[in-house]
């Protein structure tokens, strides 16, 4: 257990950064005038929404170098970040229909923005069904890129809902600048760093794992090969 | 803020730390099973490798061996 701490020391350096920022986002923020309290939620929710947004970019450039290269490293940058993305996403449901219930009186309503987010969220999650029923690797991982970069169109629609169509969704980021108080934004932004320090730390764990798994296939495969060689 | 609020506020900071406290467990299991493939994936490359670099002594040494690991709590026979 210790070796496991030590090795990997800076991995844990982070968990103490995001209780900071959660200790900012609930109670060292000041409270919304018409929301009150419940505007913290969105601290949150932004911060799961920067991470998916990021995750699903570096799943869609490693899908298209897989389909360039045909390397294994492509596919795992994908399938890992791909993952992550999945869980920010199902973040991003989660907290939304929490604020949407006390700041709309609705749990759920077919705004564009979250019609747009639950799609994104239905397809990502088919990739992800898709990995695990697939044993044919270089089809899995062919297929699985195809799909993520078809996904991926919806990444910019979905920003962009907010500002092409009539939505009741807020619009934080707007042309015009930051659409929030100076007191608000340090919290957010401290959200917001400090969850992409948590997905640049759980990708180096998921493809570590993701490597380590892959030794295991290549082992088998070479045993197999050698005994049916024999 | 009354002091219910504020109450509150930490009653939903602690569960979110919760979340987080959660969320690293999975990983620390995560880099466990990662070490510990290594590791066994290495015991079966290095077991297969002697194996096909031992001397031939009979004519059973040139058929094909599947590399044999002790598994955790397995006895010696």
């Amino acid at each position: 257990m210790r070796r496991v701490f030590a090795k990997d020391w800076w991995i844990w350096t982070v968990l103490p950064v995001m209780l900071i920022a959660l200790y900012f986002d609930f109670v060292g923020s000041p409270n919304d005038a018409q929301l009150g309290a419940s505007a913290r939620i969105l601290y949150f929710h932004i911060g799961s929404a920067s991470v998916a947004g990021i995750a699903f970019t570096v799943t869609a450039i490693a899908s298209i170098g897989y389909l360039i290269q045909r390397t294994v490293v492509w596919d795992i940058w994908a399938a890992a970040s791909a993952e992550i993305g999945t869980v920010f996403t199902t973040m991003i449901l989660v907290s939304g229909t929490i604020w949407g219930r006390v700041a709309w009186g609705a749990w759920w309503t077919w705004d564009p923005r979250l019609t747009a987010t639950l799609i994104l969220w239905i397809i990502f999650a088919g990739y992800l069904l898709l990995r695990e029923w697939s044993d044919n690797f270089e089809r899995r991982a062919t297929y699985s890129a195809i799909i993520a970069l078809i996904a991926y169109v919806d990444v910019p629609i979905d920003y962009m809902t907010i500002r092409w169509w009539r939505s009741i969704h807020p619009v934080i980021f707007t042309n015009q600048g930051i659409n929030m108080p100076v007191s608000m934004q340090i919290p957010m932004f401290l959200s917001m760093g400090a969850m992409t320090l948590v997905f640049i730390v759980w990708m180096a764990v998921r493809m570590r794992l993701m490597r380590a798994e892959l030794g295991v296939g290549d082992l088998k495969n070479a045993i197999r090969a050698h005994i049916e060689g024999q | 803020m009354t002091p219910l609020q504020h109450e509150y506020l930490l009653a939903l900071f602690g569960a979110y730390t919760g979340l987080f406290i959660i969320m690293f467990g999975f990983m620390y299991r995560m880099l466990q099973k990662s070490r510990k493939l290594d590791h066994d994936v290495k015991l079966l490359k290095d077991e297969w490798l002697g194996q096909s670099e031992a001397p031939m002594e009979s004519d059973d040494a040139d058929s094909s061996v599947m590399p044999t690991v002790r598994g955790h709590g397995m006895q010696d026979a």
